[in-house]
């Protein structure tokens, strides 16, 4: 018997029972994902209840991606959302790899209940994976290797990380061209991550493989009425300024007139001070005026009349590609010219893609930001490409920072399997039996990937398995062909993406192992 | 239910608590016996955190936010119990936590087993006050004892290895035992590095923890200076600084905005342009004012205005706006410098000076945070923890902070006793033998307490995977037979059980308070015999 302690509607779990459920749930969400995985992994239809939501598309999102998946179902299992947050995490940290990190930390799990069942402490099984972590970190390090000297072979690794990235997506057709475009795109940012440089256009209508890479910049604004449509040669302003009307920014200052006359004189001061203000910019000596905020009609009449090209509510992102696309600063004061550095490309003009019309910037100087123009039939489809894409510029952007590369098509994690499998038999104790378990959980990757492609996994498992033993560390699996091969050079992957999906995965599995109890608050009332 | 009305000499009833169909009421030993039951429960709840090999509880709030703990405090305050007695115990396990920092779950234990023992003499007919009287004998001999078995550690700041250890018995229960040298390290350097040791006094103030999902837990790092969670206030300010000086401001890059009512009225063209021009001054004045004074990098409470942003950028001053009061201040003692409340009262001994500031980048999210480091002044310091997830970046603070409270006790008092549960044993043998020399019948209840102490080192086995009772009097004989009482449960089963060998070290007030604090509460609900509970309206 137990004293009420609790308020009413509060459960709790305990012992058994607790971890029984986290382990349920942490195996049901790895299961979900799982059959995402690889390139012959299938997809997802999300549809939210409301039919309208995440997407552009009425609610509708056809995805591949684990991240979005997991974001997108609402789960009431503790460990479950463990498992979606260290997808999350997956996803902000390296960009993909977000179904592995799930799958594998399930896979863990499914292990250690088995382990569990044999009257195991958990602790000591913890201590058995933390050992075993360890000596998988230690291979996949000693097998990762690094061309960036090597600037063709370099390009080559990047190129086939891409590729790696794009096979199991709704890109897979067309990975090499998406590879070249993502490479060169992420190479254009000379290191930076900062992914919101990539700017990716997406429009409905051709066919995929009339996506490109655009040679310039596109902002995807109007030019102002009556100004020029293309100016060779331009010298860039870019400007974050109220260029409605320039407000009076002392606090409490008000206009208070007494007759018409006044207000009218006012009013001439205000259009004054905004034509002042348009001549010190004219006088900078540009032809092409971007702003972040809006241009009102006189303004932009007054820019018509100077012949200067003036492009109004660009947006905080697009101001920011601009500048750094053409090498100027974000000015909101005009005073001091000599201060203001402007930006210059060889020509602005006013394209049309699909049915808009939009503004390209090409012969930049700077270059340090870049536009992918993506087409395909639905809007999907394209918000399904645009998310691939961006998984890939993820990985590829961290991939320069970190430009270890080790091979995929399951060749890491037998590496590392079997790096664990010959440590745990230098371990004594019960702690082996654990690291055996990572062992088998770490094969389960290849064998998940054999199964989505409807492979007989047991069998190449066992196949590249043995090839490992035999010293072929470079044997992965052929998911195309169905047989062991040599992947180097082939299937790459980022080490840095590898390392965090262990890691990731092992210490989820560790934090929902450790819990023996699940109190769960009353839900707050709803009012309705 | 007993009976809340009487009779007067005339037959008429008249009542004595009013409307008590709408309340509930226990009295008696029932209701001693009630709140026991309930005080168990709770402590049942926790006693498997306990010890190195203890478990964590998932906590899922109202809102379905999920938190992992094993801290006694954090799980306690996070069930939301609704038992008055077990919100004592609440209250308790904070109390603690306010007070030490650590051993908040042990605290709840020994209550519970306390209520648990005094139960069997409540059994027998002793009166709860005689029990709560004998408590008390009890608790003073042990803690009597507790202070002749401790021992104390010589450290110095050169020689931290002892404080070390006494750090990692604190991590030892967490999850962070994954790292736990490095986590140990760093709670003693951090508190090392801000405490004030003429005075004793440790400001954790000055230590900040900030956390940031990704990488794993070994990424987590002490920086000797101050993070700042923003970025500079214009994409295209220096990413660098080198040899910053700094200028805290507290006031708007914006017109002065007077603190009085006041309306300004704009009545002519005339008028209308003075005010453009005084607008701009007082732009070009403020950061005419801030380069004068030789700062390079500004620091600002509040927000920029468009135009003053790019004026700023225009000369060469990296800027960042919207920092928190907090991190101000703490900016403030970083870097030797001064808040400045107005443009006016900048100077150039009044900035701030640091080594180096820079923007570090996070992952694909765009996301950056601010490190000033080789500040002027090292006495403020950040912990920067990272983690694969967000529940295990929060458990991660928890327990670098139980540990840091843990090394600050020891600088204010740097006596310990020994884990493992030997100072319990070691307790629980004393009072033992002092109750055997007591006449009346507190003898009996000194006697449970003596049983109430004995619970901590069987929580610890059990959790462990030992057999509690076995291993429970193998200790207890051997401390006895061999005289030594720094003999404890290896929980770790390293075979050795004195744990002045495996290091095992908890702070004497620590302990201390534990046992002060949960024989308090105890008596308090001895005392307890009459509980009226309004029941709330169910219209709800």
């Amino acid at each position: 018997m137990s004293a009420q302690l609790f308020n009413e509607g509060a459960t709790q779990e305990r012992a058994e029972n607790a971890r029984l459920s986290n382990i349920i749930g942490a195996i049901a969400v790895g299961d979900l994902v799982k059959s995402t995985l690889g390139p012959k992994g299938m997809d997802k239809i999300l549809q939210s209840a409301s039919g309208h939501g995440g997407g552009s598309g009425d609610g509708l999102v056809v995805t591949n991606d684990g991240a979005t998946i997991l974001k997108s179902i609402p789960l009431d299992n503790a460990a479950a959302k463990v498992l979606v947050n260290i997808s999350k995490v997956q996803d902000d940290e390296v960009g993909d790899g977000t179904t592995s990190v799930c799958v594998l930390a399930a896979e863990i799990l499914r292990q250690a209940e088995q382990l569990i069942d044999q009257r195991i402490h958990p602790q000591t099984i913890i201590d058995g994976f933390r050992l075993a972590t360890a000596s998988a970190r230690a291979a996949l390090e000693a097998a990762a290797v690094s061309h960036k000297d090597d600037a063709a072979q370099w390009r080559e690794d990047l190129l086939s990380i891409a590729r790696t990235t794009l096979s199991s997506k709704v890109l897979a057709a067309d990975k090499h061209k998406f590879a070249e475009i993502c490479v060169d795109a992420v190479l254009r940012l000379q290191g930076s991550t900062n992914l919101d440089r990539i700017q990716i256009i997406k429009k409905t209508g051709g066919k995929v493989s009339d996506s490109y890479l655009s040679d310039g910049f596109i902002l995807a604004k109007k030019i102002g009425v009556n100004q020029p449509r293309a100016v060779k040669g331009a010298r860039v302003l870019v400007a974050n300024t109220p260029m409605d009307t320039d407000k009076v920014k002392v606090f409490g200052a008000k206009v208070k007139v007494s007759d018409t006359a006044q207000l009218a004189e006012i009013e001439r001061a205000e259009r004054e001070k905004m034509r002042a203000k348009v001549q010190k910019i004219a006088a900078l000596g540009i032809n092409v005026f971007v702003n972040r905020q809006l241009i009102y009609n006189w303004p932009e009449q007054l820019f018509a009349d100077a012949g200067i090209m003036a492009i109004e509510h660009a947006d905080f992102d697009g101001v920011e590609r601009l500048a750094l696309v053409t090498g100027g600063e974000i000015a909101s004061s005009f005073d001091a010219p000599d201060l203001i550095k402007l930006g210059a490309c060889e020509s602005v003009e006013e394209i049309i893609i699909g049915e808009d019309r939009m503004v390209k910037f090409s012969g930049v100087a700077g270059g340090q930001a870049c536009t992918i123009v993506l087409r395909g039939g639905t809007t999907q489809m394209l918000d399904e490409a645009e998310r691939s894409i961006h998984d890939a510029l993820a990985v590829l952007s961290q991939a320069v920072g970190e430009p270890r590369i080790v091979y995929g098509g399951g060749c890491s994690e037998m590496l590392m399997s079997n790096a664990v499998d010959d440590a745990a038999k230098t371990v004594p104790g019960k702690k082996s039996i654990a690291m055996e378990a990572f062992a088998r959980a770490l094969r389960q990757m290849p064998t998940i990937l054999a199964d989505n492609a409807g492979l007989d996994s047991a069998d190449l498992v066992a196949k590249l398995r043995a090839a490992h033993y035999d010293g072929q560390s470079t044997a992965g699996l052929d998911l195309f062909a169905g047989a062991v091969v040599d992947v180097a050079g082939k299937v790459t992957e980022s080490f840095k993406l590898k390392r965090q999906v262990l890691l990731s995965a092992a210490e989820a599995a560790e934090m929902i192992l450790r819990v023996d109890d699940i109190i769960r608050c009353a839900p707050r009332q709803r009012r309705h | 239910m007993s009976a809340v009305y009487t009779t007067d000499e005339y037959g008429r009833p008249f009542i004595i608590v009013r409307e008590q169909d709408k309340k509930a009421r226990t009295s008696g030993i029932e209701a001693t016996k009630a709140h026991i039951m309930a005080a168990k429960t709770v402590a049942n709840i926790v006693r498997t955190s306990l010890g190195p090999r203890g478990l964590d509880k998932v906590l899922i709030s109202p809102d379905g936010d999920i938190t992992i703990s094993n801290d006694g405090a954090t799980i306690m305050s996070q069930m939301a119990i609704e038992n008055q007695i077990g919100r004592l115990l609440v209250e308790l396990s904070k109390s603690q936590d306010d007070e030490i920092g650590d051993g908040t779950t042990g605290i709840v234990v020994l209550a519970g087993a306390l209520l648990e023992q005094a139960e069997e003499l409540l059994d027998r007919g002793i009166h709860p006050i005689r029990i709560s009287d004998g408590f008390e004998q009890a608790c003073k001999i042990a803690v009597a004892h507790l202070d002749q078995v401790s021992d104390v550690i010589p450290w110095s700041k050169s020689d931290t290895g002892d404080l070390f250890k006494c750090a990692k018995t604190s991590l030892g229960s967490k999850i962070v035992n994954k790292c736990h040298d490095q986590f140990a390290q760093i709670a003693v350097d951090a508190v090392l590095a801000v405490a004030d040791l003429e005075r004793k006094d440790v400001d954790f103030e000055l230590i900040k923890m900030e956390g940031k999902v990704g990488g794993e837990l070994a990424d987590t790092e002490l920086v000797r200076g101050v993070i700042i969670d923003k970025d500079f206030s214009h994409p295209q300010m220096p990413k660098v600084v080198k040899d910053a000086r700094i200028a805290i401001l507290t006031c708007p890059f914006e017109p002065p905005k007077p603190k009085t009512k006041h309306k300004l009225d704009i009545t002519s063209v005339k008028e209308f342009e003075e005010l453009q021009k005084y607008e701009r001054d007082a732009f070009e004045g403020m950061v005419r004012r801030v380069k004068e004074c030789g700062a390079n990098i500004v620091a600002c409470q509040w927000g920029f205005d468009d135009e003053a942003n790019s004026l700023l950028l225009q000369h060469r001053l990296p800027a960042i706006r919207w920092v928190g009061g907090p991190e101000v201040e703490l900016l403030a003692i970083a870097t030797n410098g001064r808040i400045v409340p107005r443009f006016e009262d900048l100077s150039s001994e009044k900035l701030g000076r640091a080594g180096t500031v820079r923007e570090v980048a996070y992952g694909t999210t765009n996301e950056s945070m601010i490190v000033v480091e080789d500040c002027a002044n090292s006495k403020a310091v950040t912990v920067f923890v990272r983690g694969g997830n967000k529940m295990i970046v929060e458990e991660a603070k928890r327990s670098l902070h139980d540990a840091m409270c843990v090394v600050r006790n020891l600088i204010v008092d740097n006596r310990v006793v020994y884990g493992g549960a030997a100072a319990e044993i070691s307790c629980s043998l004393a009072v033992e033998r002092e109750a055997d020399q007591v006449s009346t019948i507190e003898q009996y209840a000194m006697r449970s307490f003596a049983r109430a102490l004995d619970a901590i080192p069987m929580a610890l086995a059990e959790n462990s995977g030992l057999p509690p009772i076995e291993t429970l009097s193998f200790v207890k004989s051997q401390q006895v037979a061999l005289g030594v009482s720094s003999l404890g449960v290896d929980c770790m089963d390293t075979g050795i059980s004195d744990m002045k060998r495996q290091f095992v070290f908890d702070p004497l007030i620590s302990k201390r308070q534990q046992f002060l604090l949960a024989t308090q509460l105890v008596k308090m609900i001895l005392k307890i015999d009459d509980v009226i509970v309004h029941k709330n309206d169910n219209q709800e």
